[in-house]
């Protein structure tokens, strides 16, 4: 883990593929228990991350596959933990999906779009980028209880 | 992962769930599900009372929306008088089945 003054950051770069979420869900759960964020706050996190990891495993390579870089960042001073998502797949940009119809009935309903839809609700912040060729995600909040820089203790 | 407990007593089943339900573990619980299903054909004239019990499932992304919105459509379509319920479901999941509108559709029933 990464300690620059009061920044914190935890970085990895694996295979996208669902079968890793297993090692990156315990990856980001240690990162968030590390800087005492509370219960609420992890899941929050856990869930955004999980929802965009896989959407990059199912939608940004063809069956050749690819690498997705995942990184964790703990800002202390605005007590805020954000989350980069890189990759070289195709050119996608989950935040322009349609909202899904959430009060459509069973029968006319699909779950796409719902992953995308729960983060935007979860995290304060979603911003997508293309540069050099990569998908870029970047989206965050600020921890509503507890982390280390809430009362300025390190 | 998930640990999947099944109590069936004639048309009713029930599942106490406990874990997460997230890409890794939905897919082992659409599978036992729908092996209740197939039992329920063959021997309950397919006609099912299922109950999710929710006490001890800590987490559910959108996976565990894509099997509980399978089980819901498929149950739909069984005998009539077969319903489903998901009960005892922790608050940070009863915020997800909110924010994605599944209460419209689903007795949901918080702990």
């Amino acid at each position: 883990m990464e300690n620059i003054d009061n920044v914190k950051s935890e970085k990895i770069s694996l295979s996208a593929n669902d079968k890793n979420w297993p090692h990156l869900y315990n990856l980001s759960k240690t990162f968030m228990s590390s800087i005492g964020a509370a219960r609420k706050d992890i899941l929050d996190i856990l869930l955004s991350i999980e929802e965009i990891f896989v959407n990059v495993s199912r939608y940004a390579y063809s069956e050749i596959g690819g690498n997705v870089t995942v990184e964790i960042m703990y800002i202390g001073d605005s007590n805020e933990v954000i989350i980069f998502f890189e990759d070289s797949g195709i050119p996608f940009d989950p935040t322009s999906r349609d909202v899904p119809n959430i009060h459509d009935s069973p029968s006319k309903r699909s779950i796409g779009g719902l992953g995308i839809y729960i983060v935007k609700n979860l995290m304060d912040f979603v911003i997508y980028n293309y540069v050099d060729n990569k998908n870029r995600l970047k989206f965050g909040k600020k921890l509503k209880f507890g982390g280390e820089g809430k009362d300025g203790n390190g | 992962m998930v640990n999947i407990d099944k109590i069936r007593d004639d048309h009713k089943v029930i599942y106490e769930l406990s874990g997460r339900i997230d890409t890794q573990s939905a897919p082992d619980l659409q599978d036992e599900i729908d092996d209740c299903f197939a039992e329920t054909e063959r021997e309950y004239e397919n006609k099912i009372e299922l109950v999710l019990d929710f006490k001890n499932v800590q987490y559910m992304s959108s996976a565990g929306l894509r099997t509980v919105l399978y089980t819901k459509k498929k149950v739909d379509k069984m005998a009539e008088g077969s319903k489903m319920e998901i009960i005892n479901i922790q608050p940070d999941v009863m915020e997800v089945f909110n924010m994605t509108g599944f209460t419209d559709f689903l007795p949901l029933n918080p702990i």
